[in-house]
């Protein structure tokens, strides 16, 4: 895809801003700084793949961001694309001038799926991802710097993998103890352990509880015995403490027989007489206090004067001061109400005058309106005023209704005669199905278009190729799967048996090589003999010995002719010698001797192991070539010598993929066909309705256009009759009304005129001037009306002057005669005083009376009570049958002893029932007069003795009991294990929650190191050649292959022309920065191979360059334009000038300055 | 008459699935389902109830502690001093436990044989109660048929601890149908099993009171145990009486597209709010589940980031007093990106997308990731494995749960590799 055009209808500062891209080749777009290359490119990206909802670039007020352009596509079609920004029919997109229908997802299947991300992340070229990428290279290894150049800069395939196993090895980790999950599991073993310990297991529960219940049982047999025993001991400790009280209560019964006193004499009689002798003495006091209040009170009666003549005319003064208010106020009044009545009345004959002059108080006083005059005259004003608004309504409606009248007969002349267009609307019905025609096939079109680019690609993936002659790919007699997949088992396995045969040969010799060193080193390092020697000496004594024994002992006469017996027997001395001394050099060195023979061994039995195993390699090797022969003819029919099974069960793969899409093809040009078909037989009856050759879209118009405005006019002409129908009655109606108000008019007038007539008021009066006529004089008669009140209110002030002074002056005469001389209102002040003193006076006397006579019968009550006294103290006297108050005294005491010896005896007995307690009395009392004290405290002695002994078992008893007690009251259902459980749980939350973090870790890292590898395996050789020759382009030859290291790295290696080989780090920042640019620019061609290729957009790249290597560069990227379009933006000039240098003929675009509307300049 | 009827009590049952955070309030989690047994008891004292029935469950099958058995024990206690009876059945879940049948049990319980459904009547009032224990965990016939015949003159209850019509989510033990209940001429049935309070029929009233504490995050809401009042031999009412001391909650909380962390914490702050109100001076724990294409899925797809923002979220617990445990967080928000527009891209993201799907849609394939997962399975296996007490645990192999993770694998390896130009 190329972009030809673009028109910038509004974007940022861009309005209206066209923009031509003619040239095929390399486009360079010079434009100074703040020009709007940011902004260019932003709206290259937004009108390609939708304007974002928030942008900084939409800043116009009342204008839409929205832009139209044209893209030449690979197939050759013209494609213009318009977009706004918005919601709903965003973009608008047409196919060889021709409206397609397309939306935005058929949009993106024609750019072969392209979005904004993959734009930016491939086709997009800034300086900075440039430098992040030759940064990158440094620590790269080959496989991910080539899939990090299909990805972008910002990405490091090296760099992902190892953050997810970071962040996988912080989670867990099979070996280490810190990640979180291995702490977690060890967290939950301890717990584990602690619960069980925390645990109570029901067995232990019903065990401690048995015994438990055991031990009570014992210690309950010896409290009930200590019980026993303390009882008895008790009772014996009892009759000890009674004993000595026992003998005091017989004495005081002894001490009081004796005594006697007068039964009447009370107990208290001491107390009685002191008390009547106390209260003898205060009734003297208090009489003798009362007799000297009863003279001070009658001393104060005598000092009071009274006044009783005042005190009776107190009715009279009191109703005169009563009346005195009333009297100052009509005093003060009466004047002023005489002068204000005197205006009152002028007011009204100036107000009659005016109204209506001539009129006498009486005619004002006769003038009455009723109840049904005033009703009359409002409903005869109403009436008027009715009158006038509706006849100016009617007048104003009609004339409006005359207007729209003339006006609709106007417009029915204007709209002539109608026009015929059913046969065009019968047509245009089956538009729809057309329109939906014609989508399905340019969908198709487009499908077909991309299949056969995926079935070329898919075909060129075959390798080796489909053989010529087989055009469909289906009769090839391809293998089936499971032979391919059997030989590829097959292979592996010899190949593998193979490989472990040549590494065990491989072991053995480095083995054998070992061995024959050491033994090399034992043979020359000493003089040990072997053992081969040993036995070649031994051979040659008995040899010699064989001699001598057949010479001398056998045969001794024969065939030794010649042979010197002496030198036998010498010769076979130094035999035996020599294998004596060889015995014991082996002796001597024995563990060299072993060491030697061993290695020996040692050697023979691996050099036997080799031999053996490389005869088994041969006959593999056999199997693996007769293998080979099979796999070639099972491909024979089919044209070709094929690859490796692993490599041709993709091939199968592939050709099944190639099959498919064949079919597929198929299908969609068989229903491409049919619509092609009906599309032709629609456009062929359009045609002949419109009576037209024109251009079907053309047609259309016209045919929609037409049947449009013959509907249109005839719903107008319609709708302008039904308003002339409608206006005509209207108007006769307006008229009609018009004539009947002007007769009611008349009748009006006679009614008024009655009604002044009848009110004796002139006959022309109006309507408004009557109202207020009538309303002023109905007001000037209620003031006359109200005069002969007010002369009675003063009338009756005068009454009230002269009533008060004749009730005053006779109260003067009979109490005070000088009074006579004071104004009345004076005179009743001071007589009402004198009435005041009076009273007072007459109330304090009456009190001191009272008191004085209480005190009176106070003083004669208590001269009784003492009388009462005295009788008694005598009868006191009596009752002790004492004649005198010291015989008195000497009975008293007598009595008081008998009491003391009574409370004694009760006591006793009180304390001897306190010790007995339980016992029954008569047995206590029975022993205790007979007990010996001395046998008693034997016997007491005796069981407290007992009694302790069982007090210390009972003890021991129970102490046992409660340890049992308190071990089964530990058991109290703890929640100790609940609470480690719950605990428990928790962890185990966490592990699972940890758990679901760490997997998804592991598999993004296997997915990613499976795609790197896939994609390694799939396209490595391809982006490998192709990035050598774009670096040895762009170096000028000077780098000229670029390869990974050998070894076990995979680093990247770059080799020089002269051999020489250097890692990216090795390398110049600049060559770096070629290098990485060549990676790009290989994954983009490799991109473009498969896909619809999008334009490449450089952004100042080459600035850090210097002018070799810019030019260079540049020229690599002219002939890299010959197939993907590349927009290289620069804001320096120069860089215009090295282009042209090295592209003969390249013409640079001027970018538009903002707010320019002129078209883009393009510059020679 | 009045009396109360609780079933799964399931005592000294871990809570299963909260994960434990610096700052969670643990100490109110503690002895939960002791604590809802006291509020039970609580209830009959109050009420001053005739009886109480527990229709089994009362242990948990994981509990082999007897100090569960002496708790329970004592507070059968204190019902005894206050002269209320209480009828027990044991269910699948403490049927094989012997500890049971040896607890020091107060004369007032009356544990039900496990050998046939027979009758014990009320000391004082005129009622009749039929029930049987579990004797085995799979009681996998239907008993009803074998519950002896209403006595005449009395109230009927039958106890049974019954999946009644076949609720799916629990275990087909003792299957039953209302039907066959009613039919069967009691006035009451006091089921158990079911965890949720129902109410099945009227007349005969046939009911489950649900357990008396929720220990997981499916059993949400209020739990607790039935008062049931009887006039005339007739039911009355049947009042529900909420036991539980912590209540769970799941809160899905769908995010808008501008959603960044901020808003995030907020509308979890509103959710938090409305919980707190809800669960009444409660502990409630909070299962979190954010849903919804937004700006913050970015973030949420690195573990570190989203580890911060999950600490974050627990800190707004801490807002509410020691009333919220924000028990988990799942995310199930998707990326802003239109992932299936990507998939079909021809480069090396559409390609890897590609094969994920592919992976995800063949079995074998997708089995064969679990090789990824041996050494785990090696040192973590027996703990993550299925337990008797059915506790959070993690099948590697589930086939479900490998796509959710793959998935998430996704996400987190288009994060990384196609991130949005600005």
């Amino acid at each position: 895809m190329k972009l030809r055009q673009i028109h910038i209808n509004q974007f940022g500062h861009f309005t209206e801003c066209e923009l031509a891209l003619p040239s095929d080749g390399l486009q360079v777009i010079y434009g100074p700084n703040e020009a709007g290359k940011t902004t260019l490119l932003q709206f290259l990206r937004g009108w390609l793949f939708d304007f974002p909802t928030r942008t900084p670039y939409d800043f116009k007020a009342g204008s839409e961001i929205a832009g139209v352009g044209t893209l030449l596509l690979s197939d050759g079609r013209s494609v213009e694309l318009r977009r706004r920004k918005g919601t709903k029919n965003k973009i608008s997109v047409k196919i060889d001038g021709q409206e397609s229908g397309l939306d935005e997802a058929g949009f993106q299947r024609l750019i072969g799926h392209a979005n904004r991300s993959l734009f930016e992340s491939i086709f997009a070229f800034g300086l900075d991802q440039l430098s992040q990428g030759e940064e990158s290279l440094k620590h790269e290894s080959l496989q991910s710097a080539l899939f990090g150049g299909g990805l972008g800069s910002a990405v490091s395939p090296e760099r992902i993998l190892a953050d997810l196993e970071q962040q996988a090895g912080e989670l867990f980790s099979p070996t280490a103890r810190k990640p979180s999950i291995n702490l977690l599991l060890g967290g939950l073993k301890d717990l584990s352990a602690q619960i069980k310990a925390k645990s109570l297991r029901s067995d232990d529960y019903l065990k401690c509880r048995r015994e438990a219940a055991e031990e009570e049982s014992r210690a309950a047999e010896l409290h009930r015995t200590v019980d026993q025993l303390r009882r008895e001991h008790g009772r014996l400790e009892k009759l000890c403490r009674a004993y000595q009280k026992w003998t005091e209560l017989q004495q005081c019964l002894s001490d009081r027989k004796p005594l006697s006193v007068p039964r009447s004499l009370p107990s208290d009689a001491r107390a009685r007489y002191a008390a009547l002798s106390e209260k003898i003495r205060t009734s003297d006091e208090e009489s003798s206090r009362l007799a000297n209040n009863i003279a001070n009170l009658e001393r104060d009666l005598s000092l009071l004067k009274l006044n009783p003549r005042a005190v009776s005319f107190r009715a009279e003064i009191r109703a005169c001061l009563e009346l005195k208010q009333s009297y100052l106020e009509a005093k003060a009044d009466l004047p002023k109400l005489k002068a204000e009545h005197a205006a009152a009345r002028q007011q009204i004959d100036r107000e009659l005058g005016e109204l209506r002059p001539g009129w006498t108080h009486d005619d004002l006083r006769s003038f009455v309106v009723d109840v049904a005059t005033r009703a009359e005259i409002d409903r005869l004003i109403d009436e008027d005023r009715l009158r006038e608004t509706t006849l100016a309504e009617l007048r104003a409606k009609r004339e409006q209704l005359s207007a729209q009248l003339r006006q609709s007969r106007a417009d029915v002349e204007a709209l002539g005669e109608l026009r015929d267009v059913a046969p065009l609307v019968a047509v245009l019905a089956d538009e729809s199905s057309y329109s939906s025609d014609r989508k399905v096939l340019d969908k198709r079109t487009i499908e077909a278009t991309r299949i056969e680019r995926q079935l070329a690609t898919q075909l060129k993936k075959l390798t080796p190729p489909m053989p010529a002659g087989f055009q469909n790919p289906h009769e090839l007699p391809v293998p089936r799967i499971g032979t391919i997949k059997q030989f590829e088992t097959d292979f592996a396995d010899l190949q593998e048996q193979l490989r472990a045969l040549r590494d065990s040969i491989l072991q053995d010799e480095n083995e054998l090589r070992d061995v024959q060193e050491k033994l090399d080193e034992v043979v020359a390092r000493g003089v040990v003999p072997s053992l081969s020697e040993r036995d070649a000496a031994r051979q040659r004594r008995d040899t010699n010995w064989g001699k001598i024994r057949r010479r001398l002992i056998e045969d001794h006469e024969t065939s030794w002719f010649g042979v010197d017996s002496g030198a036998l027997g010498k010769s076979y001395e130094q035999a035996v010698r020599e294998a004596d001394e060889i015995a014991d050099r082996i002796y001597a060195n024995a563990d060299a001797v072993v060491r030697r023979e061993e290695l020996g061994r040692q050697r023979d039995l691996l050099t036997a192991r080799i031999t053996q195993k490389q005869e088994r390699a041969a006959l593999l090797t056999q199997q693996q070539a007769d293998l080979q022969s099979r796999w070639i003819g099972v491909w024979q029919a089919c044209g070709f010598v094929p690859l490796d099974p692993d490599a041709m069960r993709p091939w199968v793969s592939d050709h099944e993929t190639v099959c498919e899409t064949v079919a597929k093809r198929e299908e969609i040009v068989a229903e491409s066909d049919l619509l092609r078909q009906q599309i032709q037989t629609f456009e062929t009856r359009l045609r002949s309705a419109c009576e037209s050759t024109a251009e079907i879209p053309v047609l259309l118009v016209t045919a929609h256009e037409a049947v449009d405005d013959a509907k249109e006019q005839q719903s107008r002409s319609r709708e302008l009759k039904r308003d002339i129908k409608r206006l005509e009655p209207q108007i006769e109606e307006c008229d009609a009304e018009l004539l009947a108000l002007s007769g009611r008019q008349s009748a009006w007038q006679d009614a008024w005129k009655g009604v002044l007539s009848q009110l004796r008021l002139p006959a022309d009066l109006d309507t408004e001037l009557t109202r207020t006529v009538i309303g002023r004089l109905l007001a000037t008669r209620i003031k006359l009306d109200s005069l002969p009140q007010e002369e009675d209110r003063l009338a009756a002030m005068q009454a009230r002057l002269d009533e008060f002074a004749a009730r005053v002056t006779p109260l003067c005469e009979a109490l005070a005669a000088d009074l006579l001389r004071d104004p009345p209102e004076l005179a009743a002040e001071k007589l009402s005083d004198q009435l005041e003193h009076a009273s007072e006076a007459q109330k304090q006397y009456d009190q001191l009376g009272k008191q004085r006579d209480a005190a009176r019968d106070q003083r004669t009550l208590i001269e009784d009570r003492r009388t009462q006294l005295i009788t008694e103290r005598t009868d006191l006297f009596s009752a002790a049958e004492a004649s005198s108050e010291a015989e008195f005294f000497e009975v008293v005491a007598r009595s008081e002893k008998i009491g003391q010896l009574d409370i004694d005896l009760e006591q006793r007995t009180h304390e001897i029932d306190l010790i007995r307690a339980g016992e029954d009395r008569e047995e206590f009392e029975r022993m205790l007069n007979q007990l010996q004290p001395d046998i008693l405290e034997g016997q007491r002695r005796d069981l407290a003795e007992q009694l302790k002994l069982v007090e210390q078992q009972k003890r021991e008893a129970d102490g046992a009991a409660a340890v049992k007690r308190s071990e089964l009251a530990r058991l109290d259902g703890s929640g100790d294990a609940a609470i480690l459980t719950d605990e428990l749980s928790r962890k185990r939350s966490h592990l699972a929650a940890d758990v679901d973090r760490y997997v998804p870790l592991v598999f993004a890292k296997h997915l990613l190191s499976e795609a790197v590898r896939r994609f390694e395996r799939e396209n490595q050789p391809e982006m490998v050649a192709t990035v050598s020759r774009l670096m040895s382009q762009m170096t000028s030859g000077k780098y000229v292959e670029f390869d990974r290291t050998t070894g076990t790295t995979q680093g990247i290696l770059v080799r020089r022309f002269d051999g020489v080989e250097r890692t990216p780090d090795q390398l110049s920042s600049g060559t770096r920065e070629q290098l990485y640019l060549a990676i790009r620019l290989a994954y983009v061609l490799h991109y473009c191979r498969q896909n619809e290729p999008l334009p490449i957009v450089m952004d100042d790249v080459l600035v850090n360059f210097d002018d070799g290597r810019v030019r260079q560069t540049l020229a690599t990227l002219a002939e890299v334009a010959k197939s993907v379009q590349i927009l290289f933006f620069t804001c320096h000039p120069h860089m215009v000038v090295l282009a042209k240098e090295v592209v003969p003929g390249l013409q640079h675009i001027d970018l538009p300055t903002a707010m320019n509307t002129s078209a883009a300049a393009v510059s020679a | 008459m009045k009396f109360v009827h609780a079933a799964d009590v399931h005592l000294d049952s871990p809570m299963r699935g909260l994960e434990e955070y610096a700052g969670a309030p643990v100490e109110r989690l503690r002895l939960a389902t002791r604590r809802a047994m006291d509020n039970i008891v609580q209830i009959c004292l109050n009420e001053q109830v005739d009886f109480l029935i527990i229709a089994g469950d009362l242990f948990d099958t994981a509990c082999r502690d007897f100090n569960s058995a002496l708790s329970a024990a004592s507070q059968m206690q204190r019902l005894n001093q206050a002269n209320i009876p209480v009828y027990l059945i044991l269910g699948n879940h403490d049927s094989r436990d012997e500890m049971a049948r040896q607890v020091p049990w107060p004369v007032n319980v009356v544990l039900f044989d496990h050998k046939r459904p027979h009758t014990v009547r009320h000391p004082t009032l005129p009622v009749a109660i039929h029930g049987m224990s579990y004797p085995k965990r799979e009681v996998t016939e239907n008993l009803v048929p074998e519950y002896p015949q209403p006595v005449p003159d009395c109230f009927n209850i039958g106890v049974l601890h019954t999946n009644a019509g076949g609720n799916p989510n629990h275990d087909a033990y003792a299957p039953s149908s209302v039907e066959e209940m009613a039919a069967k001429g009691y006035d009451y049935w006091a089921l158990g099993h079911v965890h949720d309070f129902a109410l099945l029929n009227e007349r005969p009233h046939i009911a489950y009171s649900g357990t008396s504490q929720g220990r997981h995050a499916k059993e949400l809401g209020p739990k607790g145990c039935l008062v049931v009042t009887v006039d005339q031999n007739e039911v009355v009412s049947v009042e529900f009486r909420e036991t539980d001391v912590m209540r769970w909650y799941r809160e899905t909380i769908v995010l808008e597209p501008d959603d960044d962390e901020d808003a995030l914490l907020d509308r979890t702050r509103r959710a938090l709010r409305q919980v707190t109100q809800a669960a009444d001076g409660r502990l409630a724990a909070v299962r979190l589940v954010f849903e919804g294409r937004c700006a913050v899925h970015q973030q949420l797809s690195r573990d570190a980031a989203r580890q911060q923002i999950v600490a974050n979220l627990r800190g707004l617990a801490g807002d509410f007093g020691d009333d919220v445990w924000i028990e988990r967080v799942q995310f199930r928000t998707q990326s802003p990106h239109n992932i299936e527009a990507m998939r079909l891209r021809q480069d090396l993201v559409g390609d890897l997308l590609r094969e994920i799907s592919t992976i995800a849609q063949d079995p074998e394939r997708l089995q064969s990731l679990t090789e990824l997962l041996k050494p785990l399975s090696a040192r973590a296996g027996a703990d993550l494995a299925p337990r008797e007490d059915n506790s959070e645990t993690i099948n590697l192999d589930d086939p479900e749960r490998l796509v959710l993770w793959l998935r998430e694998a996704e996400e987190l390896l288009l994060s990384h590799l196609a991130e949005e130009a600005p």
